[in-house]
């Protein structure tokens, strides 16, 4: 009561105070939300699948380039391998994907209607179409969620993809416009920003060019309809197998395929391992924000050291009357805690009204999906951990205080 | 035997001093009975402070005896001696003596927030606590209107050592001690605030112990003591 009426004296300051505090706090919440949001939409990327098999590489580098779209495959696998593997009599269904074209700088992914069948994300959710169906002649095209949202495009669009990837490539498949048939809905995954296409279709756009260069004619002059547009290789395979306990087997046997040089890795080792190399900027955002509320309560306990001079009067008044000394040590305590819980309670409305505004913004550039949920166990910890640090802090002009009044008594003069 | 009864105040071959330094304070005996008005006269570094703190059992002495009511508080702890304060102690000093985050009335009503049985008294003697504070607010001559309410901080300085009067005497403690209270007002201010207090302690019967180095003030009182003559620590400094 006390405490409170001299912190209302001490307004501005405090109320100062209380504002570093809460951001410092509400920095430390959000660093912590979006990491663990960034850490589950990471893993949740996909589900579902046993094995990823690719040309033999690193194994996050296939994980790079087959799930997140980012850099280039090292080598292909030849359609025939992945006809052998496919007929393995423990896989349940097979993947092929195919990349290398772009559409204004977004990836181009050649694959099959079991796509849409079989790819899962997150808890095992299959993907939904927003609009149309999967592609079913040669030149139609699904269009992921932000791909369509970006660029504004509508069902029954042209889209022309270009060849190689990059926004600026000149090189683009202009003879063979595709058909919008297709919107995903969102996943929060980098299929948001894929097209996808089938692998004929792949083949199809490819057939005059020659070692990278587009020549006319060059694939012969028969009509695409009379062709048999089967794809000669593909960048990658998932797998989904029969049942778990053959995971182990079918990899050894990939990985010790004669006739190429293949690669099997289970997607959620790989996740890990690729979680573990962000791991430091994880932990060094943590770190960081944890500075920043060692900021914000040394820059309390500076506000409140320099006030106990001042207050030194206040001190003796109280004194007087027979408070004691571990009293005006509690009022200080009390007060470092009331601001530190003020400034908890404040950093809460700042952060969810924060969310409140940045969510549908980071989901749209970010892809990030955060959910506006009630802090969780380990958050709340946090909290109770600064809230004890800012009553410990408060411990010190406390007990700066107690000496003070032991040896000043009632007789301050200023 | 009948004579320390009455005694409010006993101090015998009192010794107190800083462990690293000299005694500041050596006084061989001093009493002060019930219901006196003391003026206690010395310039400033004559251990008026300190003689306060001992009173008040703020500090302990070294050696000696310093008796309060008959209650030796040299051999009580420091817990003890807080409560005792509260409980029997009025102290006005000399400048700043509110709280300026509390109301007039607050303030008035502070010591009965740690003193169980000064608000019991006050309770007693005026119906409510407040009524207490207002009452007396009104014959220190701080007039009922929305002062009472307010901040302390629009006060004069006379209309406030006149509230830190009043929070002194409220709940009738035994003892007043007032620490150059006056040294802040001019001389016609002077003259009244001490009728007013000294008024109020007959009123309460409190007795009152008022320090200050202005002997002119002299007159009002009934036992005069110099700090100079007390102290026999007073060569060393």
């Amino acid at each position: 009561m006390l405490a409170l009426r001299s912190l209302y004296n001490r307004r501005v300051t405090a109320i100062m105070t209380m504002i570093s505090i809460a951001v410092s706090v509400a920095l430390l919440l959000g660093v912590e939300k979006i990491r663990t949001e960034a850490k589950h939409s990471f893993s949740s990327t996909i589900s579902g699948t046993d094995l990823i098999i690719g040309a033999r590489s690193g194994s996050v580098q296939l994980l790079l380039y087959s799930v997140f779209c980012i850099g280039n495959a090292t080598n292909n696998i030849s359609w025939k391998s992945y006809q052998e593997i496919a007929s393995q009599p423990s896989v349940a269904w097979t993947i092929p994907i195919s990349l290398g074209d772009s559409h204004r700088g977004y990836r181009v992914l050649g694959t099959t209607g079991d796509y849409f069948k079989y790819y899962r994300y997150g808890r095992k959710h299959p993907l939904a179409f927003r609009d149309g169906h999967p592609f079913v002649a040669l030149h139609d095209v699904v269009l992921g969620a932000e791909v369509a949202q970006t660029l504004g495009y509508q069902l029954g669009q042209k889209v022309i993809i270009s060849h190689g990837i990059g926004s600026t490539s000149f090189s683009k498949h202009e003879d063979q416009p595709f058909t919008v048939v297709g919107i995903l809905k969102p996943t929060g995954t980098p299929l948001d920003r894929t097209l996808h296409v089938s692998l004929a279709a792949i083949e199809a756009i490819h057939i005059d060019w020659q070692s990278g260069t587009y020549i006319p004619g060059s694939g012969g002059t028969a009509p695409l309809a009379e062709r048999k547009l089967e794809p000669k290789q593909i960048t990658a395979m998932l797998v989904g197998l029969k049942s778990k306990l053959s995971t182990f087997q079918l990899q050894r046997s990939v990985n010790n395929y004669r006739k190429e040089a293949l690669q099997a890795i289970l997607p959620g080792v790989a996740l890990q391992e690729l979680w573990g190399m962000l791991g430091v900027v994880e932990s060094t955002l943590l770190v960081i924000s944890g500075f920043v509320v060692a900021t914000g309560l040394f820059g309390m306990l500076t506000v409140l050291m320099t006030s106990l001079a001042e207050r030194r009067r206040e001190m003796a008044i109280l004194r007087s009357v027979g408070v004691r000394p571990w009293q005006v040590c509690l009022l200080l305590v009390l007060e470092t805690g009331g601001l530190t819980l003020a400034g908890i309670v404040l950093a809460m409305l700042f952060l969810y009204g924060g969310l409140a505004i940045c969510i549908p913004l980071i989901e749209s550039y970010l892809g990030l999906y955060l959910e506006l949920s009630l802090p969780g166990l380990y958050e709340l910890k946090l909290l109770l951990l600064v809230f004890v640090t800012g009553l410990l802090c408060g411990l010190i002009p406390g007990y700066t205080a107690y000496r003070y009044s032991l040896a000043d008594g009632m007789t301050v003069r200023l | 035997m009948d004579d320390m009864k009455n005694a409010v105040i006993e101090l015998d071959k009192v010794v107190f001093g800083w462990p690293e330094g000299q005694p500041v304070l050596d006084i061989p005996v001093l009493n002060i009975a019930a219901a006196e008005r003391v003026f206690v006269k010395g310039p400033s570094g004559s251990g008026k402070s300190t003689l306060l703190n001992l009173i008040a059992g703020i500090h302990t002495p070294l050696q000696g005896r310093v008796c309060v009511l008959g209650q030796a508080l040299h051999s009580q702890g420091s817990a003890w001696r807080d409560n005792f304060r509260a409980d029997h102690i009025g102290l006005i000093f000399q400048q700043f003596n509110l709280l300026p985050y509390l109301s007039v009335l607050e303030n008035v009503m502070l010591p009965c927030r740690f003193s169980v049985a000064r608000n019991a008294r006050a309770t007693e003697r005026y119906g409510s606590l407040e009524n207490a504070a207002t009452q007396l607010l009104e014959h220190l001559g701080i007039p009922r209107d929305s002062l009472h309410r307010r901040g302390v901080t629009r006060l004069s300085i006379g209309q406030q050592q006149r509230v830190a009067a009043a929070r002194a005497l409220i709940g009738s403690p035994e003892l007043v001690i007032a620490d150059e209270p006056t040294s802040a007002l001019d001389s016609d201010s002077r003259n009244a605030f001490l009728e007013l207090l000294i008024r109020e302690c007959d009123l309460s019967e409190s007795t009152l112990v008022f320090v200050s180095h202005d002997s002119s003030l002299e007159t009002h009182f009934s036992q005069v003591i110099s700090l100079r003559d007390l102290n026999h620590a007073k060569e060393l400094m």
